[in-house]
């Protein structure tokens, strides 16, 4: 079953082509891999998909199941798009209770699972301005697992993370996948998208190629 | 209510009161060196000083730094999926304005109690209304024009009070407001959270120049230098803050998906 559906979708950012008549079809159950050289757009398609900018052209059709009547954007749907996002003077539990807190479908405990999930501690009471770079993106994977997201959209899930974190996040995804959950995810990591990932697409010529 | 207790944090609260306190600290060293009419005069001395100077800045420290935090480091991207954008702002905006307008009602009525009842009451100041010619009677009568906005106090001093503290309070939160929407708008944040201040300078500076003393920021809102004017001047500056606000709303609004403060 198709989740996501790109097609004939054209969109140009800041002034730059990025894509042109790009067709993909992101199927439910597997992990996907977007690769592409700095700049081709990544960041972009993923902005499109959870529905923060919209193509120029074509369509991105969001399987029925992750919409919701009142909302342009897609539910269930797990996200990190370019950087982790933060609240710097509270802890990382108060950020991720902040969030979950918006939609209230979570408890503390379910909370607090989700940072021991990507080996953080929730009791720390470390203020997130003083985190490294690589708890930052443990953070930034804790909120988009917490709520049992059923769709992972990680733009760079790997960056900054040293390699016992590398291997770890790697076995949370692949159980993830065994779940059921649909992943797409881009890596600059040749050895991530090769381990992990069922499908592969690479942003070129404006359009997305499947390479596996 | 929820965006407002978060912001409401024992620190932030304590630094508020300490800041808030000033004028109070400053009274008490001074308060032998002047020589005051009446009640009004005591509360025009603390209100005025560095507060008007100060105003904007501190207005745009009671919300403008943590919404601008979230935005800066991203947190806002991290709420699109859980709340609908246009929601979470109008909270945020909500929470801006209301904070905003709260804190400095709760900081010049404060200032009108305890300057109206509680310092005579204290014994804390001595009234002198035959420095300025006048006695316990005709004082009254003369605080009824003596700045803009004492034509209140002709209904009492509590409505006095009451509705030129929520007229600094209201003038607070649409500078707030104002850089509200600059922090939505501007990439670089701290320009953003400086605008209001630099238009209220600015602003100041430019109806001076244009001999229109009456519709300056500052003297709009502590018209405590001047002579007393009908009250609608006041509200000219406040009008054209809420036009630029109203402007930037729309701008805001519309440019939505092409903000990169929120993608």
């Amino acid at each position: 079953m198709t989740v996501i559906n790109l097609d004939n979708v054209s969109k140009s950012y800041k002034g730059i082509q990025l894509f042109e008549h790009a067709t993909a079809a992101f199927d439910q159950g597997k992990i996907h891999g977007i690769v592409g050289h700095n700049g081709s757009g990544k960041s972009v398609l993923f902005k499109m998909i959870c529905g923060f900018i919209h193509p120029d052209a074509g369509q991105i059709t969001i399987d029925p199941v992750y919409r919701d009547k009142r909302s342009h954007f897609p539910v269930n749907f797990g996200i990190i798009i370019d950087r982790p996002g933060y609240i710097g003077g509270i802890t990382g539990y108060e950020n991720l209770k902040r969030l979950a807190d918006i939609q209230g479908r979570i408890t503390p405990q379910e909370i607090r699972q989700a940072m021991t999930q990507v080996d953080l501690n929730p009791n720390a009471e470390q203020k997130v301005k003083n985190y490294s770079l690589g708890m930052k993106q443990k953070l930034a994977l804790a909120q988009a697992i917490m709520e049992k997201q059923e769709v992972l959209i990680l733009d760079e899930p790997f960056n900054a993370l040293d390699a016992d974190s590398v291997h770890s996040v790697r076995e949370l995804l692949l159980a993830f996948k065994k779940e059921g959950k649909t992943i797409l995810l881009t890596s600059h990591n040749q050895e991530d998208i090769d381990l992990l990932c069922d499908q592969v697409f690479r942003i070129h010529r404006y359009a997305l190629e499947r390479v596996v | 209510m929820k965006e407002i207790r978060s912001a409401l944090t024992f620190k932030r609260v304590v630094i508020s009161l300490i800041i808030m306190l000033w004028p109070f600290v400053y009274f008490m060293i001074q308060r032998n060196n002047y020589s005051f009419r009446d009640r009004l005069d005591v509360f025009t001395f603390m209100l005025e000083g560095m507060l008007p100077l100060a105003f904007v800045i501190l207005a745009a420290l009671v919300y403008l730094g943590i919404f601008s935090g979230e935005i800066k480091n991203r947190f806002i991207v991290y709420t699109r999926l859980r709340i609908p954008l246009r929601r979470l702002l109008r909270i945020k905006f909500a929470a801006n304005f209301l904070l905003t307008w709260g804190t400095f009602f709760v900081f010049t009525f404060g200032y009108f109690l305890f300057s109206f009842y509680i310092s005579s009451l204290l014994g804390l100041v001595e009234y002198h209304p035959e420095f300025y010619k006048l006695n316990e009677v005709t004082v009254i009568q003369e605080s009824y024009t003596r700045h803009t906005f004492t034509q209140l106090l002709q209904y009492g001093s509590l409505t006095y009070g009451f509705l030129y503290s929520g007229w600094v309070a209201l003038n607070a939160a649409v500078f707030a407001s104002l850089g509200f929407f600059m922090v939505l708008i501007m990439r670089n944040q701290f320009a953003a959270i400086s605008f209001p201040f630099l238009l209220y300078i600015l602003g100041s500076f430019i109806t001076s120049s244009a001999d229109m003393k009456a519709f300056r920021f500052p003297d709009a809102i502590f018209p405590f230098s001047s002579v007393q004017m009908p009250i609608w001047t006041a509200f000219v500056p406040l009008a054209f803050l809420t036009f630029l606000c109203t402007a930037l709303y729309v701008h805001a609004t519309k440019n939505l998906e092409r903000n990169d403060n929120l993608a």
